[in-house]
């Protein structure tokens, strides 16, 4: 489990991770919004309109509000090295990446309440009341969601018997029976996790104007410019991540295990389609789904929390 | 003769002497120059010190020495000991309460000297008694000590005696700490009695050495655990006897509180510790135990963790939220038990593990954030979150300490709250090697509840640090606040350089652990040998998964420092400040904030059992239309006020046979006599 000393193609393997996701995590959000625009008849604003927004925020000036603490500034630069970091340690182009070692499934979930929990503070550093309600709206779902995702994570680890993610990408593509009721059950409430955590529309709509229904559009109300760029950017790559590890959970396979140059290619050309799939599918569930009413949020993140439960004691009772 | 210092436990014991004498002594010098407090808690921080290299000591050597000396009562010495556990718990004692002793100095610089004289030989005797816990190995110093630990915490609760409140946390402390301790004296005599393997009873039974031989028949072993549980639990808060915790800590100076929760609840875990594995000793427990002190310390972290989130004074909050780390601390024995007896060393090595590395860490971080809240409620002159606010700005230091805390307590990495939850987590993940669907459910059902109240953690220090730290004022207090004094920074930076210690160097703390959990369970942990291996946390199962917090800091680090120049693209020149924005609405005010209150509101209604709210919504036509809300611990009217009910109907038919006639009471002596007499003769 060390880290070895650092070769090139490690190093290699490493910046393709950190700059696929950097890169990558605007345009699936851009594939979103055309599919989703495509669903409802409407003519899409283009694969790299994500990309515009960020350039043209990062161009704009900085309007700090009066009040605020140097907590307020340093939180989206902490909020993005953090899930950039994450995208360092989740396996996607190789079943083990040299930095994988470092944090375990578990860490990673923690990464991202880390995350949660600067952006949090960072809505409440001016104390106005919609940076509040945002702030406490996200804790809400995600008291919930942190937990479900913790308990899926655990049934997958079942089979393995260990945290690290390549081991279980291992143990889940090496040969078993390949139905699983404990991780259908898993997968369906990382479903809900997901849509949970990223903000996305039966918890949140993302494309709301409405402050009052906002969860995660409320904790950036104050924020613009290079720093609500910083932000917007971190958000795209969590959710990305969070497919990301979906994808390593619950469809690994063709993911290449040694570092050649081939391999790899091959490997991030299946990963894109995977990620396109997927992308269509959000912005069906998106097109499907009206927005819950926010005292209704906690039963659907609950019901996350119980089948992720439910998952780990299938696996008890029917598999082993 | 002074004898040298050859074993940790003879420098331990002199450090309770020295404290004892500087108690003593101090005192008196306060009293007469007040001035030199600040130095003699200093002299007493420099004695914790020597104390934490005392356990350190102990925990690197591995030693188990013991030591009797003349005294105690006839027939039984004092016995004292000093194993690898009593190092470690003599570790946190020394190293923790070293912040909380410097804060103290600049805390109480502005008491009348009566005051600080009184605390201060109270904080010098508490922590004597506390040692005096740790290294007691026999029943009679340990209840002495115990005591004397009960009735000096006592009195420092009672600093502010004059107010009714304290009084009323003070009587209802002594009164829980009374009855566990009558609890443990009897498991203590359980054990006692049926110790000596042969020949008669004598009061050698009573050492704890003669104690740990004892051979008890299965009810016996049940009962002398729920004694201990309950016992100890008065202490530690478990659940049903928890009531005085919530009301002591808000009523108790900032520095006792931190020693009471930081410090003191862990003696609890020590004793119960000491009794389940030391005496009753493993061969004697059942795995059942373990279940049932699981599922307790799953439902006490829930339901501790709920109720911080709904408190208002911060004190109250953290309060409560001790309440859910003794439970994890709880829940990790129980799950140790559960494993080391079904056959599972390793597993429960690593649960044991994770139990003693989340006692240091609350002992760091809850000591801090009581500091901190201590400093809140002095610079503000408030108590309730809801009058604080921004104070940020003017407390910058010590605000960056107590977002270090609520980090840590949150469990969220690279920080120590996230190495011990990742311990108590790999091990409920061995889950699969257990047979049979009871013990792998009791499991899962823990892991549950331990992710669940940890994730509910974050919630509530997010609205300990964002109400009482960030946003704008809410009253003239906290307009006014002003950053604390030079002793209480650097007694909180003492604790914060504890905690970042703790979370980024885990292996490290790990290998000290190490020595306990082995002196206890006769279970290793697994060991990491790589050249690198102090920056892991363990790898479990054998080159399983692992973790670098330390790596894991670094790498963001390295990953920040270009996203700050990202940050500041635009240069300096554009930027500028503006009214908040607030999605336009004109005029902001302090009191548009969120209010603690409202951020418990989705919670008391996503958990409404666990609450009894009472809720007064005004109807239109009402005179004094007043919105009103008050939620209670449930453990008050469903049990103590009908006990206390009870207590005083039973109280007052026996004041009916007091009638105040003489013949009356004679013929009551001379019927007892009859009575007695005819069952001497019925025998």
């Amino acid at each position: 489990m060390a880290i070895t000393s650092p070769s090139p193609a490690m190093v290699a393997v490493e910046a393709f991770q950190l700059l696929f996701v950097l890169l990558f995590a605007p345009l699936l959000y851009g594939w979103i919004g055309i599919v989703r625009a495509f669903l409802s008849n409407r003519t899409p604003a283009g694969l790299l309109q994500p990309w515009r927004n960020l350039l043209r925020l990062f161009r704009k000036e900085t309007v700090l509000p009066e009040g605020h603490s140097i907590l307020f500034i340093l939180v989206p630069p902490v909020f993005f090295s953090v899930i950039a970091g994450a995208s360092l340690l989740v396996p996607f182009l190789l079943v083990s990446p040299p930095l994988a070692p470092v944090a375990d499934a578990v860490t990673l979930v923690g990464l991202f309440s880390l995350a949660r929990m600067t952006m949090a503070l960072g809505a409440m550093d001016v104390g106005t009341p919609f940076g509040d309600m945002g702030a406490r709206r996200e804790m809400m779902v995600a008291f919930l969601t942190e937990p479900a995702t913790l308990m899926i994570l655990f049934t997958v680890s079942l089979w393995s018997g260990s945290t690290s993610v390549p081991s279980i990408i291992r143990s889940l593509t090496d040969g078993h029976d390949p139905f699983h009721p404990s991780l259908l059950i898993a997968a369906l409430a990382f479903i809900l996790v997901f849509l949970g955590e990223n903000a996305r529309l039966p918890i949140d709509n993302p494309a709301t104007h409405l402050e009052l229904t906002m969860i995660h559009e409320a904790m950036l109300l104050e924020y613009s410019g290079p720093l609500l760029a910083l932000m917007e950017w971190g958000s795209m790559q969590k959710l990305l991540l969070y497919l990301l590890i979906g994808i390593d959970f619950f469809a690994p396979s063709g993911m290449p295990e040694d570092p050649t140059l081939l391999s790899v290619l091959a490997g991030s050309g299946i990963l894109a389609g995977k990620l396109l799939l997927l992308g269509s599918g959000i912005a069906l569930i998106e097109s499907l789904f009206a927005k819950l009413r926010i005292f209704r949020v906690p039963e659907f993140t609950a019901l996350a929390y119980l089948l992720s439960t439910l998952g780990f004691l299938l696996h008890f009772v029917l598999e082993v | 003769m002074i004898p040298p210092l050859t074993t940790p436990l003879l420098e331990s014991l002199w450090i309770l002497a020295a404290w004892a004498t500087t108690g003593l002594a101090g005192s008196w010098l306060v009293l007469r120059i007040p001035a030199l407090s600040r130095f003699l808690y200093g002299l007493l921080a420099l004695e914790s010190l020597f104390m934490a290299h005392s356990g350190f000591r102990g925990l690197a050597e591995r030693s188990d020495t013991r030591l009797v000396l003349a005294g105690g009562i006839p027939g039984l010495p004092f016995h004292f000991r000093q194993d690898p556990l009593s190092s470690f718990f003599l570790l946190l004692l020394g190293a923790a309460s070293v912040g909380t002793l410097i804060y103290t100095g600049g805390f109480m610089k502005n008491e009348p000297p009566r005051t600080n004289a009184l605390f201060f030989l109270r904080t010098a005797l508490f922590l004597s008694s506390m040692g005096g816990v740790f290294l007691a190995d026999d029943a009679y110093i340990f209840m002495l000590s115990w005591e004397l630990m009960a009735l000096v915490s006592f009195f420092m609760i009672l600093t502010e005696r004059k107010r009714e409140d304290v009084r009323r946390a003070g009587y209802l402390y002594l009164l829980m700490a009374h009855g566990g301790s009558l609890l443990i004296l009897f498991a203590f005599a359980l054990l006692a009695s049926h110790g000596s393997l042969s020949g008669p009873h004598s009061l050698e039974d009573f050492s704890f050495f003669s104690m740990s031989k004892t051979l008890l028949s299965p009810p016996l072993a049940l009962l002398v655990f729920l004694l201990a549980v309950l016992g100890f639990g008065a202490k530690a808060g478990i659940l049903p006897l928890h009531v005085w915790l919530p009301l002591a800590h808000p009523a108790a100076p900032a520095p006792a509180s931190a020693l009471l929760s930081g410090i003191m609840l862990k003696t609890a875990v020590y004793g119960l510790l000491r009794i389940l594995f030391g005496l009753e000793g493993l061969p004697q427990l059942h795995a059942s135990f373990g279940i049932g002190l699981l599922l307790a310390g799953g439902v006490m972290a829930l339901f501790g963790i709920l109720y911080a989130l709904l408190q208002s004074n911060p004190k109250s909050l953290l309060a409560y939220s001790s309440i859910e780390n003794i439970g994890i601390i709880l829940l990790g024995i129980g799950l140790s038990i559960l494993y080391l007896k079904t056959g599972h060393p390793a597993a429960g090595a690593v649960a044991l593990s994770g139990a003693l590395y989340h006692a240091m860490n609350h002992a760091f971080f809850k000591s801090l954030l009581f500091l901190g809240a201590g400093t809140m409620v002095h610079a503000t002159g408030e108590t309730d979150l809801n009058r604080m606010g921004g104070l940020l700005h003017k407390m910058p230091l010590s605000g960056l300490f107590v977002l270090v805390g609520v980090f840590s307590i949150s469990g969220l990495p690279p920080t120590n709250g996230f190495v011990s939850e990742w311990l108590l987590l790999q091990a409920t993940l061995q889950a699969p090697s257990l047979s049979g669907t009871i013990l792998r459910s009791a499991v899962l059902f823990g892991a549950a509840l331990l992710v669940l109240s940890s994730a509910l953690a974050a919630m509530g220090f997010l609205k300990f640090f964002g109400i009482g730290y960030l946003g704008q004022p809410r009253s003239e207090g906290a307009r006014d606040a002003h950053e604390c004094s030079l002793p209480e920074r650097i007694g909180m930076g003492w604790l914060t350089l504890g905690t970042l210690f703790l979370g980024f160097f885990p292996a490290f703390v790990l290998s000290g652990i190490r020595g306990a959990v082995f002196s206890l369970s006769g279970a290793d942990l697994p060991s990491f040998s790589h050249e690198f291996g102090w920056t892991w946390l363990l790898p479990f199962p054998p080159h399983g998964p692992s973790t670098s917090p330390i790596f894991l800091a670094g790498l963001l680090l390295l990953l920040a420092l270009p996203v700050f120049w990202l940050a500041r693209l635009p240069g300096r020149g554009r930027r500028r400040s503006a009214p908040a924005w607030g999605c336009g609405y004109p005029g902001p005010t302090e009191r548009s904030q969120a209010s603690a209150e409202s951020f418990a509101q989705p919670i008391r209604h996503f958990f409404p059992v666990f609450f009894s709210m009472k809720r007064h919504i005004p109807t239109p036509d009402d005179p004094d239309p007043v919105f009103s809300l008050a939620v209670e611990d449930p453990h008050w009217p469903l049990l103590y006020r009908p006990l206390f009910r009870l207590f005083s109907l039973v109280a007052e038919s026996a004041e009916k046979v007091r009638t105040g006639r003489i013949s009356v009471y004679l013929v009551y002596s001379f019927a007892t006599l009859l009575f007695l007499l005819s069952v001497l003769r019925w025998r």
